[in-house]
């Protein structure tokens, strides 16, 4: 009888590229995210995400054709044009002009610098370019995994997973959920998520790339800057 | 094989045996064109250059007691479908005042594959102003359209664009859409650039504008910006002066982002979001719409 037999991870960079994503998006590295809701705040308070079904329901239209989707887009973007300077200004400028409303686009500017700050504090050999420092949250994950070597997939897997878990977190605070609730909505997104990836990387060269179209979501985030009473930033 | 061009006359069903055939057939295609410069003489903002082909045509209304110059847009070929292209070329000098709307509502109608190209392309120098009030494009099932607004704009100038746009023909039970709509915008004010969408809805749409991110069912959308003086004061009378707006089941937000005010709103169906644009236009524009919108 065949004993069942587990196989030790042969390619020797996958684990060092695994701690680093561990660790860069991680809910304890230091960009703040726990601050941010992409205007899910307001979407709650009008009733519109009231259970853990409408934030499943929220989170899949993200990546399909939301602000999760062209966070997607520009990470893997970022993450193609690490070494070429002035591509990569361009796409900074870019993904800074996207943003719909003034809280989305401090939730990426603002995480985007802590990330490069913190990355520094690490790992000063990876940003080395000053250009980064101004790069929105996106495009900051996706160079410097590139520049640590670390795969597309791999990178973008764990950005995409680190902003949905961030808005289940989120959700678990303001509905509120209860952790198990968020643990189901975490494991019933793993296809979409890898969907997403997948969505991404074939993209990496369509001109319509970076579309999405997200209206409401956009006046939520418009609304929150008005909200009464508030947890988060965005 | 005039017939697959013309709106009104339903062309076969390509299915997916031969679909490659109708696309490899040699259509007739629109192609227009409207190119014009305005400049100002002093005492008024006056045409200084209009060059109209193909099926794009401009008119330029009399605007007795306004300090705009109208600028009316026609397309004769009635509507846009797979291939056919329009390009509309404006240049404002120093301080020419100009407002630009279309004669009817742009209709996309389906495609037998490859996409409606439209380009707007403006420059806006010093002093002058431009108010960007198309009337809404009504996108019909298997539309296909690529639509990009580019603008370059001097830092002292002022912008106000509206670009509506409705899914489907409610009044006809179309209520289930496919194609591809992909609108493109590129703000660049003093070089920088300042706003950029792009916004895309591909495949099955109608499932895209269910979500709740999207439109929840509706089926009119308008996305816009304003640049000009006294932003944070008029973000925050807008927001007071359209307060009555949501009665007519409009929800709707506006932004302060990077020096523009950026604006959405979702409505149920056009009139509804005609009211909102009417009533955004009389607080940011402070004049009533185009004669064109009530024609």
């Amino acid at each position: 009888m065949a004993r069942r037999i587990c196989t030790p991870m042969t390619d020797p960079t996958a684990l060092p590229a695994l701690l680093k994503l561990q660790t860069w998006l991680s809910p304890s590295f230091p960009v703040g995210a726990y601050t941010y809701s992409q205007g899910l705040e307001w979407a709650v308070e009008t009733g519109e995400v009231a259970d853990a079904d409408a934030l499943l329901h929220w989170l899949r239209a993200s990546f399909d054709h939301g602000a999760l989707k062209q966070d997607a887009a520009l990470c893997v973007r970022a993450w193609r044009l690490a070494n070429d300077l002035d591509a990569l200004a361009t796409l900074i400028e870019l993904a800074s002009a996207l943003p719909p409303s003034e809280e989305r686009l401090l939730e990426t500017q603002a995480q985007g610098a802590a990330f490069i700050k913190a990355v520094r504090a690490g790992w000063p050999e990876l940003v080395g370019v000053t250009a980064l420092a101004a790069a929105p949250y996106p495009v900051a994950v996706g160079a410097v995994a590139a520049r640590a070597g670390i795969g597309l997939d791999a990178a973008l897997g764990a950005f995409l997973h680190a902003g949905a878990a961030n808005l289940i977190s989120a959700g678990i605070r303001l509905i509120p959920l209860g952790q198990s609730d968020g643990v189901r909505l975490i494991a019933a997104l793993e296809g979409d998520l890898i969907a997403a990836v997948q969505a991404a990387i074939e993209g990496a060269e369509d001109p319509a790339g970076l579309g999405a179209f997200s209206p409401l979501a956009d006046i939520a985030s418009m609304q929150h800057e008005t909200q009464y009473t508030r947890l988060f930033r965005s | 094989m005039y017939g697959s061009i013309s709106p009104s006359d339903p062309s076969p069903e390509p299915t997916d045996t031969n679909a490659t055939s109708y696309a490899t057939i040699n259509h007739q295609r629109a192609r227009g064109l409207v190119a014009a410069s305005f400049k100002h003489d002093g005492a008024a903002t006056r045409i200084d250059r209009l060059r109209q082909s193909g099926c794009g045509k401009a008119r330029l209304p009399n605007t007795f007691g306004s300090d705009f110059a109208d600028l009316v847009t026609i397309n004769t070929s009635g509507g846009l479908t797979g291939g056919d292209r329009l390009d509309c070329d404006l240049s404002l000098a120093r301080d020419a005042q100009v407002r630009v709307t279309t004669q009817a509502c742009e209709k996309i109608y389906r495609s037998l594959g490859s996409d409606a190209h439209v380009a707007n392309r403006i420059t806006i120098a010093e002093g002058a102003a431009l108010h960007w009030l198309p009337q809404e494009t009504i996108f019909f099932d298997r539309g296909a359209l690529s639509r990009e607004l580019t603008i370059d704009m001097a830092p002292d100038a002022t912008l106000l664009a509206l670009e509506p746009v409705v899914f489907g023909r409610g009044a006809m039970g179309e209520t289930e859409i496919r194609g591809r709509f992909f609108d493109r915008w590129r703000v660049r004010i003093g070089d920088r650039l300042r706003y950029a969408e792009d916004g895309l809805l591909e495949g099955a749409m109608t499932d895209q504008l269910r979500s709740a991110i999207a439109g929840k069912g509706a089926a009119a959308f308008v996305a816009g910006v304003y640049v000009g003086t006294d932003l944070e004061a008029r973000r925050d009378g807008l927001r007071a002066a359209l307060a009555e707006i949501c009665a007519f089941g409009v929800t709707w937000g506006c932004s302060l982002v990077r020096g523009i005010l950026s604006l959405r709103a979702v409505a149920p169906d056009s009139l509804a979001l005609r009211r909102w644009i009417a009533a955004v236009y009389d607080y940011l524009g402070g004049r009533p719409l185009p004669r064109a919108w009530s024609c």
